[in-house]
């Protein structure tokens, strides 16, 4: 799980819109029903680099995350029933017990891959020690990959309480869902730089870039 | 009731075969009988027959006729003091029940853990051995959801007696002989009266020829537990019908008793269970996983019909359409959620018969979710439901060098959690098949070893090609290879 920028938000209309909304008047989180739910996840996937926000799954093309697919205040590329496709993903609340209140709070949303939101993460409660844009998140701070079993770990110089923190959120937010998936892109990566093959590193970034103890840029 | 020690002595294929059936050291439960319990082995090392054991050790004297409760005859060797099956029971209640088996003679004695002091030995050929054989009956048939509160509390109160007279014989019954016989026909006439009722009755059957008869079931019988169910179901229907007809002549001669009818109608539906709606949200809650789902009635929001709906294409598909394993598994799980079993022993030989991994997966779960307090005793030859189990909870039997049956050990020294060195649940099914099931090699190596040195050697001859352009063409090549290897993904 990489750190994430979320400073900036493509989709001008929905910023205006959210910092606008007073504590008393905002609206009931409704996926299907808010007409921002588009811009945002379109924003987000943008910051994320069209990754999931934990897994680093691709969820889509960059192609998608043009800066010119937004005018001065939303996302405007008309996209046909193929490019919705192509473009996986579900909005996420971080911190679950803010979505009644605070729904559309963009400080809580991420957008992750389906499997993970429905029946990983569900509605659990949430450590901040591992939250992706948060200023004092480092994955070299408190993670640790293991590139055979393609599995995250506690960083062993964490103290064991921080330790039973990271674990518990490795595991809530699913970060391990896919370490069979992981361990075999890994392989197939190390096998290109063993013979010398030019790399292509579209997901699993942070996990390949401590398999080869890069430091995180 | 669970069952925490067996030893067998010269039975069957098993010369000398003892197991500890409680948690070890250091665990929670230490001491406590397991709650779950997976035998696994190769053929021939006796799985089902232990499962078979265990069944024929928890004895039901009350149904037997006094001397002639032996059930085990297959007593090898000729030494006839040397032939003999020990098991030990806990019991729900204080009580440990320790049964002690020869070809000769079946003998079964109580001991309180809570007074030292206390002890009763019960021989079979004694008169007060019906005592004894209730307090099991009574543990293996304890929840009988058909059983009124009411009943219910006058076997509890009748159990109560019989104990405490138990505590007061201290080994001396025949001054209680009389008393205790009428307390026992009490407990008796009360199972008669719901033996009786139609419903019970066959939900009784199908508990007892699936449940308590260990599990075997042949899902195309025609009287299987579906069918069964179905024909219930039916006439329960039927009869509502006909009792609402009955009524509605009466009414039609005097509309005056209209309430009156509307009153005894309620009565009926009081008296009579609909089972399919006590049911539905358990068997409903199993087809799920199938896709599937009972169909319930759109005008009154009830099931009055067993019909079970396909979701992926809202049809009606019929039970006998239905596939092998969702048969298989509505037909195990019908008769034991509707028992709600209690403190009971649930014996399942090859639970992974013709399910999908997937659902194998969780087979363990839904089992010990059933009812309440049981001990599940599972053979299989499944990795998938081995992994559900505690090291300590899986009894592995092999042959020796003597072609002897032993339990293999888990751990090293005294057996102590911290001393084992295998686990099934830390295991990847492949480890559990190397490493548990004792199979050499963890592929069919004899084509894999092919694959795998045309991938080495790929791997090394493009390592030594000059330009990219070659290197990215013939990785193209080995990204096949690996693929079909499992090495990269798909």
């Amino acid at each position: 799980m990489r750190k994430i920028d979320k400073s900036t938000i493509l989709s001008v209309k929905y910023k205006e819109w959210v910092e606008g909304l007073e504590v008393d008047n905002h609206p009931e989180y409704n996926s299907s029903k808010n007409k921002y739910y588009h811009d945002i996840k379109m924003s987000l996937l943008y910051c994320q680099k069209g990754l999931c926000a934990y897994t680093e799954q691709l969820l889509c093309d960059t192609k998608y995350l043009d800066q010119a697919n937004w005018d001065s205040e939303k996302y405007i590329k008309v996209l046909s029933i193929e490019d919705k496709h192509a473009i996986q993903g579900d909005l996420e609340h971080f911190d679950e017990s803010l979505k009644s209140d605070n729904g559309w709070l963009w400080d809580n949303l991420f957008v992750v891959v389906t499997h993970n939101n429905c029946r990983i993460k569900g509605s659990k409660s949430i450590k901040p020690i591992l939250k992706p844009d948060s200023p004092d998140y480092d994955p070299y701070k408190y993670l640790t990959f293991d590139s055979e079993e393609g599995i995250f770990g506690a960083n062993g110089a964490l103290d064991d309480a921080k330790r039973e923190e990271v674990e518990y959120m490795i595991k809530t937010l699913g970060l391990n869902c896919i370490a069979d998936d992981r361990k075999r892109q890994i392989k197939q990566w190390l096998d290109m730089k063993d013979m010398g093959i030019e790399i292509d590193v579209y997901r699993y970034v942070t996990a390949w870039e401590m398999t080869n103890n890069l430091e995180s840029k | 009731m669970k069952v925490s020690y067996l030893y067998i002595r010269n039975y069957k294929q098993f010369l000398d075969l003892e197991l500890e059936l409680t948690y070890p050291k250091g665990h929670e439960k230490a001491g406590k009988p397991l709650d779950k319990i997976c035998i696994i082995g190769q053929s021939g090392t006796g799985k089902t027959n232990l499962l078979d054991i265990i069944k024929k050790s928890t004895i039901d004297f009350s149904q037997q006729p006094k001397d002639s409760y032996l059930p085990f005859s297959e007593f090898v060797g000729k030494d006839t003091d040397d032939r003999y099956i020990v098991t030990k029971f806990q019991l729900a209640t204080k009580y440990q029940a320790d049964t002690l088996f020869t070809s000769e003679k079946s003998k079964i004695t109580f001991e309180s853990k809570q007074n030292d002091t206390l002890k009763y030995e019960v021989f079979e050929h004694e008169k007060n051995y019906f005592v004894s054989a209730i307090k099991i009956k009574m543990e293996i048939i304890n929840e009988d959801n058909a059983i009124s509160k009411n009943d219910k509390k006058r076997i509890d109160t009748a159990q109560a007696k019989i104990n405490d007279l138990l505590l007061d014989a201290n080994g001396d019954y025949t001054q209680h002989e009389m008393e205790l016989s009428i307390l026992s026909d009490v407990i008796k006439n009360i199972e008669k009266k719901y033996e009786n009722l139609p419903i019970a009755n066959t939900l009784q059957k199908i508990q007892k020829k699936n449940f308590i008869d260990r599990n075997i079931i042949n899902i195309n019988e025609s009287n299987n537990s579906w069918k069964l169910l179905k024909d219930n179901i039916d006439n329960y229907e039927r009869e509502k019908e006909q009792y609402e007809k009955k009524l509605f002549r009466e009414v039609r001669k005097n509309p005056k008793d209209a309430e009156k009818a509307v009153k005894a109608m309620e009565k009926w539906e009081k008296e009579n269970e609909n089972i399919l709606e006590k049911i539905a949200d358990d068997i409903n809650s199993i087809i799920k996983k199938f896709n599937l789902e009972l169909q319930i009635d759109e005008d009154t929001q009830s099931y009055e019909e067993l019909i079970i709906k396909d979701l992926s294409n809202n049809t009606i598909i019929e039970y006998d359409d239905l596939s092998t394993g969702t048969k298989n598994l509505l037909s195990t799980f019908i008769p034991l959620k509707s028992y709600k079993p209690k403190d009971s022993i649930i014996l399942i030989d090859e639970p992974e018969m013709s399910f999908y991994p997937d659902i194998q997966r969780q087979l363990v779960e839904l089992y010990t979710t059933v009812g309440e307090n049981n001990q599940l005793v599972m053979a299989t030859h499944s990795p998938l439901i081995a992994s559900s189990f505690e090291p300590w909870e899986v009894v592995e039997l092999k042959f020796d060098k003597n072609n002897q049956i032993y339990r293999e050990k888990y751990y090293d020294g005294e057996n102590h959690i911290d001393n084992y060195t295998v686990d099934p649940r830390m295991l990847t099914w492949t480890g559990i098949l190397t490493d548990i099931f004792d199979i050499e090699e963890d592929s069919n190596f004899t084509f894999r070893e092919k694959k795998l040195m045309e991938y080495a050697t790929l791997k090394s001859e493009i390592k030594q090609m000059k330009s990219q352009e070659e290197k990215v063409k013939a990785f193209e090549k080995l990204k096949r290879v690996s693929k079909i290897l499992g090495i990269y993904n798909k």
